[in-house]
């Protein structure tokens, strides 16, 4: 990384401009495989040359593409030189010898660089005013920076600093000499010559310089001409906000990307939340948001799971680039249409050896605050008003008493807060990195241990991996990164959360002899007698994951990268159920029944290869650039599961599958193989005029095998276009205006996240014939099934002023999905029910507007605020006659909350409920509005009406940091506006109660009793017979998600116990909120509220 | 340059040929391209399709069950089962059985078809038995398409009949009048004929049990030549027109002559002849299952199913003699353990309800036996060869332990021998929908039911219809 840092190419002289490609270049180095090392260069070059009057600059350049020679000169000194010379088979001295004759200029060779100066008469006096300049560069913590350019400016004369960040520099002495030293991800820094002193230069890291450009997985893009919507965001940003929970960091910082609310789920460590970018596409009426519309993830260039981005160890994250709209996913194709994450783990940076590590404790609390439930007596009042205890003959009168009298003994038990505990978990993260021998090597390792609310449940993930990458000859460099992960998962033994909240306060769950109840008020079984037997059900799961890069420079300007990975995975789970369990004791089970083990697992690979050719050429001198992408890639992936299932336990303890009697009846062991492949070829042009005006063409064709044959090349592409407004004449006179620029693209992408085998026709084995096994059609293929596809629209204006202090990007996006895949329906002649059929169209539009501001700056104190916002509406445009039919069904299930109906002209996220004119007060009946605006207080599935979207209007986050000195502050909310929610707890815990169990404390005190209440429930008598608009509210919340503080310590009594630098940090997590609905939150596992400290010790 | 070069060579080599590397599959299921490599594939897919026939919610129990109650053969011990003996085919209790034996029925169809599709595509080593895959799967479609039509559809020529379908996929095949369906149904009868030729050798009596060829073994468990000829004898008895009659008669003295398929000679063997097999001697051709015990003995010896059932009274008189002999039949309905009272037992398995010997013959259900084709081929010669009449129906009734043919020589007389000897088979109803009588006596309650001309036909699913329009894409 020495000389050829000070290269230039002669031919497009404007050195800003190529100082600024020569960056990139070097940056695209640094991420694909890392610095460059110097190489030895052959001295012996025989070359064949013609020139006519060629200028020499040209010459100059020719012979640096031919040879690995760097030249160096005085621009103004050669500008006039013309040369005209054909010859052959000549010695770069001797060539240079001819082209110099007559010219006054003269050579000098110094290992590969060749220094060219014009001869004067006054030389030797010259050689003799000539100075040295000796000094060193080092980074704002004094570690001495390797490698650095040192230039003079006005010239192409410089040098680089060796291994301990010094330099020498000789030159001719003049007046006014600057030397500017510049750095790849360092801000340039220049400084004075002073003669006789040495120049100490100090150099900063430029924050803007990963904003430079944009990662998509396959190649590096200039933001300058990048015309696609993309979210970048840092590593440490994403610390900021959570340290361990990666998913909400991401939807906290990237506007429009959103967790899907799984209220049951609350915080619950082993379940996996569901994320969404921008709308939702396909449409599904069973599973909506489950995997469905996933964005696809890449990590370092691998396609990996949701569930593996989850259990990341976050210290290792780089960047994430989170790329929306068609331009920039056009490289993804078929899988492109839930828009891409791109993450890329950290790389070694440093040169010396590095030792990192980081400790995150944390403490959770559960917050059950939102069940609002009876008090004992409260509860038995409302037993008695429901008539629970009336009768003539007064049969349930000792019930009653023997109740009350339980409740006067002051039996008051917290069902609610039996299962859960206050958790302690912990996350370890320690990294090794360093350069040598031209090789740099890292090795990770995490371990993390993270526990819910719930009694005994964990997650452990760890983490285990080593890199190291090597360059050859300036011409080739490798890197090979290895990990293994495993993930070993238990659930809580107190099982679902909801059967502890509806047990009754005047039960105790112990009897006068301290033994466990069993069976307590209305014959429900005691959760808790369950939770102390031997059942268990843990999960564990294994990856190992292999890949290979290379970057190979063949030319200049061309040079070749290639990924190859390889990764093998297997998981199991076990679910054990004891013998004594109560659910075995109310059915007639037979004794060689009871118990069962669930045995299930399998194991999964997958290789993909990636090859992209990569071209860049500069037209002129302001900045025209050409660059082109072209590359294919290849992957295979298959896996296996089985699943054993065994019962007849004969003892709680014995709770191995190897104590199972048998096979339960009717059941066999089950397993299958699955097998997936893709093939596509991928090309991206993009030009810049003049530093203004830029487009950009993306194609990908991709082979599938989901797709049937017919019509398996798919071609998918986008173009974009974009305009520099800052680069204009009459914006380039505003200083504060740093960057404003336009972009609009455009492109079709597409989705094949439904898998399997539709487009053809499957045989399975099934039950013999005569002795034989024969086989059957499973299922109808439809040959002339194709992709999902999306066509993507954006425009955007990104602006940067005030050096940086503020910053707006707003995007605007419409994306319409055609040829849904979904199911029709077929005369049963035809032998089948339904098939599949692209059929559906939906369409999303919406906008994401990120705003950051840095309001101060100074050395000592930073503030910076940022606001996100991003709105999204979903419309159903198309559905098949078979989802219409599940529609109906749907529509008429009578569930707690209403399920998923895909209406067309409605959003797939409506909420479909009868709309209600209230309770009439004088009979305490719902009167309910029919569609054609009738009112009757018969209740009919048909009347339901979309009253609601449970897709908020509005939703993002608010952050704000403070910095004070190595002092930090972060404080994070974020917010939903203009949402709505079906309220369950309500609907359920309020009104359509069961008596037997526990409710919501309003059911005592918010019902109609008498004639002229006007409230908000009916009598008990007439509760609501089904979805009702009454219960559909508006949700509007604010979040204070998060709050760190955090604190770098630095000195030298650091050194002295051994560290560089030292971290502290502590941190809230899901502190507060304000809701305008008023519901229970957690159902099945509540949520959580943490604090958590960070020690990051150096090393 | 030259290095671009190479590479792009190396790229084009590696994805050269990737369409097999295309395709998904999964270990438990075969694509049918990979299927139909080889004969073994070929004969994987034509056992599939005899599986699937004989499975208990078609041919295996159901279609004989739901016709027989059809045919007032028995006393559901539940009332769930009235309206359907009333024929309120619209009823919903009564709806979800022809449903579902019409989407079984028109799944196996679309099965063979694609069976038939693939056979055509077929490139692999030339297949030794080409003609009898061919042969069984055209004259099972044949035979499927006719039992639809005779529950589906009127019997009127100029009315509407069934789809008959014959491509696989999701186009949809246009309603043909039952006049064009019984041409289809003979066409490709016609064409099974003359595939089948071959079991001129390979169905033999004794029957051939076991064979290095797989399709040469068991020929009774195939769609035969013979299973044609009775077929045919089948479809002109049902179609009725001028002069089917003769022709049936003609096919089922073809069957009759053959000799291959004699009636017992020992009467008392009678009680076993069907019992949970397929007939040794007297069985045209039927169907392999050996799992139908349980749901057979569900609906005819337990009582407190829905489904459970008893014989009528009168059927059980239908055995009675006057002359001192015995008809064996009679065994066919008795009191078994678990049950309470008579049930009908005759196509159950002897040994599983402890009343019998294992009878000869591979488990099974009976498609079609040469009892019938005697009593089709004695109506035919009624008129014009009445000895010959008689000679065909003496010959079933010594058969069965009589001295002769104990009713007159009539229509009903023949009838009465159908009732006797085809219960719980599930062809009874089919004749009396031939006879087309006004009234039907219901069994449960002694009522007259007017038979209107909806009670003759089971109703279509009304996704058939429902769906036909949306598929205009």
């Amino acid at each position: 990384m020495e000389k050829k840092r000070n290269a230039r190419t002669p031919r497009w002289g404007i050195r800003q401009k190529i100082l600024l490609m020569m960056k990139l270049k070097l940056f695209l180095v640094l991420i694909v495989c890392g610095p460059v090392t110097a190489a030895v260069h052959s001295q012996n070059n025989i070359l064949d040359v013609q020139w006519k009057n060629v200028a020499l600059e040209q010459v100059i350049w020719e012979l640096e593409q031919k040879t690995d020679y760097t030249f160096m000169y005085w621009t103004a000194e050669i500008q006039d030189v013309k040369v005209t010379l054909d010859i052959k088979q000549k010695s770069i001295n001797d060539i240079l010898d001819l082209c110099l004759r007559n010219t006054g200029l003269k050579y000098k060779i110094n290992d590969n660089a060749v220094v060219i100066h014009r001869v004067q008469q006054q030389q030797a006096e010259r050689e003799a005013e000539r100075i040295v300049v000796k000094g060193s560069v080092k980074d704002t913590k004094g570690e001495p920076l390797p490698g650095v350019t040192i230039r003079l400016e006005g010239t192409s004369l410089g040098v680089t600093t060796n291994q301990d960040g010094r330099f020498e520099f000789s030159a001719p002495n003049r007046k006014g000499m600057v030397l500017v030293a510049s750095f790849i991800g360092m801000k340039e820094v220049r400084m004075h010559v002073v003669p006789g002193k040495e120049l100490n230069f100090k150099m900063e890291e430029a924050v803007n310089e990963m904003d430079e450009v944009v990662v998509n997985g396959y190649f590096t893009q200039n933001r300058n001409s990048y015309t696609g919507a993309v979210t970048t965001i840092k590593g440490d940003q994403l610390l900021e906000v959570s340290k361990t929970d990666v998913l909400k960091a991401l939807s906290f910082s990237v506007p429009g990307l959103r967790i899907v609310t799984d209220n049951a789920s609350g915080s619950n460590p082993n379940k996996v939340p569901e994320i969404i970018l921008r709308g939702m596409n396909s449409l599904d009426s069973e599973n909506m948001e489950q995997g469905l519309n996933r964005p696809l993830i890449i990590m370092d260039g691998v396609e990996i799971s949701l569930q593996q981005l989850y259990d990341l160890d976050m210290f290792d994250i780089d960047r994430v680039d989170v790329l929306k709209d068609a331009s920039a996913t056009a490289m993804y194709g078929e899988k492109a249409a839930n828009g891409v994450i791109v993450v890329v783990r950290k790389r070694v940076m440093e040169s010396k050896l590095r030792v990192r590590y980081n400790f995150v404790p944390n403490i959770g609390f559960p917050d059950v605050s939102s069940f609002n439930l009876c008090s004992p007596w409260e509860k038995l009042e409302l037993e008695r008003l429901y008539g629970k205890y009336d009768s003539n003959t007064g049969a349930f009168d000792e019930l009653y008493n023997e109740k009350l009298k339980r409740i006067n003994a002051g039996v008051n038990t917290d069902w609610k807060s039996i299962p859960l505990r206050n958790s302690w978990s912990h996350a370890h993260s320690l990294s090794i990195t360093g350069r040598g021998s031209g090789m740099d090597y890292g090795i990770n390792a995490s371990y993390s241990d993270d526990r819910g609310v719930m009694k005994k449940d964990y997650r452990r993930n760890l983490g285990l991996g080593f890199y190291f990458s090597y360059h050859l000859n300036n011409k080739l460099t490798m890197s090979f990164r290895s990990d293994f992960y495993k993930t070993n998962s238990k659930d809580s033994p107190y099982g679902n959360y909801s059967d502890w909240v509806v047990l009754n306060p005047y039960d105790s769950p112990v009897d006068e002899n301290g033994e466990w109840v069993k069976v307590l008020s209305y014959e429900k079984l005691n959760p808790i007698y369950n939770a102390t037997l031997s059942s268990f059900s843990v999960a564990e799961s294994k990856r190992f994951t292999n890949s290979l890069s290379l970057r190979w420079d063949i030319v200049k300007g061309l040079y070749f990268t290639g990924n190859a990975n390889y990764s093998m995975a297997n998981n199991q789970s076990d679910v054990y159920v004891s013998p004594d369990d109560s659910r075995f004791m109310r059915t007639e089970t037979k004794e060689d029944e009871k118990g069962s083990y669930d045995l299930n697992g399998g194991n999964d690979y997958s290789w993909a290869l990636s090859g992209v050719l990569n071209y860049s050429l500069s037209l002129d001198e302001n900045g025209t650039i050409l660059s082109l992408h072209g590359g294919a890639d290849v992957s295979q992936s298959g896996g296996s599961t089985f699943a054993f299932r065994g019962v007849g336990f004969t003892k709680d303890r014995l709770d191995d599958l190897n104590f199972a009697q048998r096979y339960p009846n009717e059941g066999k062991p089950s397993g299958s193989e699955s097998y997936s492949a893709t093939v596509a070829y991928f090309a991206n042009a993009n030009f810049i005029l003049k530093d203004r005006y830029f487009v950009d063409f993306s194609w990908r064709t991709s082979g599938n095998s989901v797709i049937s044959k017919d019509r398996r090349w798919s071609p998918y592409w986008s173009a974009g276009i974009g305009w520099n407004i800052h680069n204009e004449f009459f914006l380039a006179n505003l200083e504060w205006v740093e960057s404003f620029r336009f972009r609009a693209s455009a492109g079709y992408v597409g989705s094949n996240n439904f898998g399997g085998t539709f487009a053809q026709t499957i045989y399975e084995y099934g039950e013999p014939y005569d002795d034989y096994q024969g086989a059957l059609p499973s299922s109808m293929g439809n040959d002339k099934l194709k992709s999902q596809r999306t066509l993507k629209l954006n425009g955007g204006v990104s602006l940067d002023l005030f050096e940086g202090r503020l910053g707006v990007n707003v995007d605007f996006y419409k994306e319409t999905s055609k040829d849904l895949l979904m199911d029709i329906s077929l005369p049963s002649s035809t032998g089948y029910d339904k098939v599949k059929y692209n059929l559906g169209e939906s369409s999303n539009r919406g906008y994401e507007i990120a705003v950051s501001g840095s309001v101060i700056r100074t050395r000592d104190w930073g503030w910076t605020l940022t606001a996100t916002t991003s709105h999204t509406a979903n419309k159903i445009l198309k559905i098949s006659n078979s989802l219409k039919n599940v529609n109906d069904a749907n529509r008429d299930d009578n569930t707690s909350s209403p399920k998923i109906q895909l209406e067309e002209g409605e959003s797939a996220t409506s909420i479909y409920a009868v709309r209600s004119a209230g309770i009439d007060p004088a009979s305490g009946r719902e009167i309910y509005i029919k569609k054609d605006g009738t009112y009757t207080f018969t209740f009919d599935p048909k009347d339901k009406v979309a009253l609601g979207n449970t897709t908020p209007i509005m939703q993002g986050s608010l952050s704000t940091g403070v910095r004070w000195k190595a002092l930090t502050v972060f404080v994070g909310m974020s917010y939903t506006f203009g949402g709505d929610i079906y309220n369950s707890t309500r609907a359920g815990k309020i009104e359509n109660i069961s008596i037997e169990e526990n409710v919501d404390r309003r059911a005592f005190t918010e019902r109609w009793k008498n004639v002229n209440d006007y409230v908000m429930y009916p009598s008990v008598q007439w509760p609501s017979a089904g979805h009702t608009e009454r219960f559909v509210e508006r949700n509007n919340e604010l979040y204070l998600s998060a709050i760190n503080i955090s604190y770098n310590l630095e000195g030298d009594w650091l050194k002295k116990i051994g560290l560089r630098r030292l971290g502290l940090g502590i941190g809230f997590s899901d502190i507060a909120r304000l809701s305008t609905v008023k519901y229970e939150r957690g159902t099945s596992y509540p949520y959580m509220r943490g604090y958590s400290f960070t020690i990051s010790p150096t090393f | 340059m030259k290095k671009l070069a190479i590479l792009w060579i190396l790229a084009v080599l590696l994805l050269g040929g990737c369409d097999d590397f295309l395709t998904s599959r999964d270990k438990s299921q075969v694509l049918e391209k990979v299927l139909f490599t080889d004969r073994e594939g070929v004969e994987d897919a034509l056992y599939g399709i005899y599986a699937g026939l004989a499975k208990s919610g078609l041919y295996g129990a159901e279609m004989s069950y739901r016709l027989d109650l059809l045919a007032q053969f028995y006393e559901p011990l539940t009332s769930s089962l009235y309206d359907m003996l009333e024929y309120e085919f619209d009823d919903p209790g009564v709806r979800p059985f022809q449903n579902d034996i019409w989407k079984s029925m028109y799944r196996s169809i679309s099965d063979i078809n694609n069976f038939l599709d693939n056979l055509d595509a077929y490139e692999g080593k030339e297949l030794r038995f080409e003609n009898l895959y061919r042969g069984e799967a055209l004259g099972l479609r044949a035979y499927l398409h006719f039992d639809l039509l005779r529950m589906y559809a009127s019997v009127k020529m100029s009315e509407r009949g069934i789809p008959y379908v014959t491509r696989f996929g999701s186009s949809v095949t246009s309603f043909s009048t039952v006049k064009e369906c019984y041409d289809f149904i003979i066409g490709d009868l016609t064409e099974a004929e003359r595939l089948l030729r071959q079991d001129d050798t390979l169905l033999t009596l004794p029957r051939v049990r076991s064979h290095e060829f797989i399709m040469c073994r068991n020929r009774e468990l195939h769609f035969n030549w013979y299973a044609v000829q009775a077929t045919l004898a089948r479809v002109y008895y049902m179609r009725g027109e001028p002069g089917d009659l003769e022709k049936a008669g003609q096919y089922a003295r073809t069957v009759i002559e053959s000799e291959k398929f004699p009636l017992i000679k020992n009467p008392q063997d009678v009680r076993f002849v069907v019992a949970g097999v397929v007939a040794e001697t007297e069985s045209i051709w039927g169907l392999s299952n050996k799992k139908l015990y349980e749901v057979l003995h569900s609906h005819y010896v337990e009582s407190d199913g829905n489904n459970s059932i008893a014989p009528s009274s009168a059927q059980i008189k239908l055995y009675v003699t006057t002359d001192g002999t015995t008809d064996w039949r009679k065994d066919w309905f008795r009191t078994v353990i678990g049950s309470s009272g008579d049930r009908s037992v005759k196509i159950l398995d002897p040994v599983e309800l402890g009343i019998g010997d294992e009878p000869a013959g591979e488990k099974g259900v009976n498609q079609i036996r040469v009892a019938e084709m005697y009593l089709i081929a004695a109506e035919a010669a009624l008129d014009t060869e009445p000895e010959t009449a008689r000679k065909y129906l003496d010959d079933l009734a010594r058969s069965r332990g009589l001295e002769q043919f104990n009713e007159l020589l009539t229509l009903e007389g023949i009838d009465k021998e159908w009732r006797r000897e085809l219960v719980q088979e599930g062809q009874v109803w089919f004749l009396m929908k031939r006879r087309h009588p006004e009234k039907v006596v219901a069994v449960h309650n002694n009522q007259e039911i007017i038979m209107t001309e909806d009670k003759w036909q089971l109703l279509i699913p009304d996704d058939e219809f429902e769906f036909r329009e949306d598929f205009t894409m």
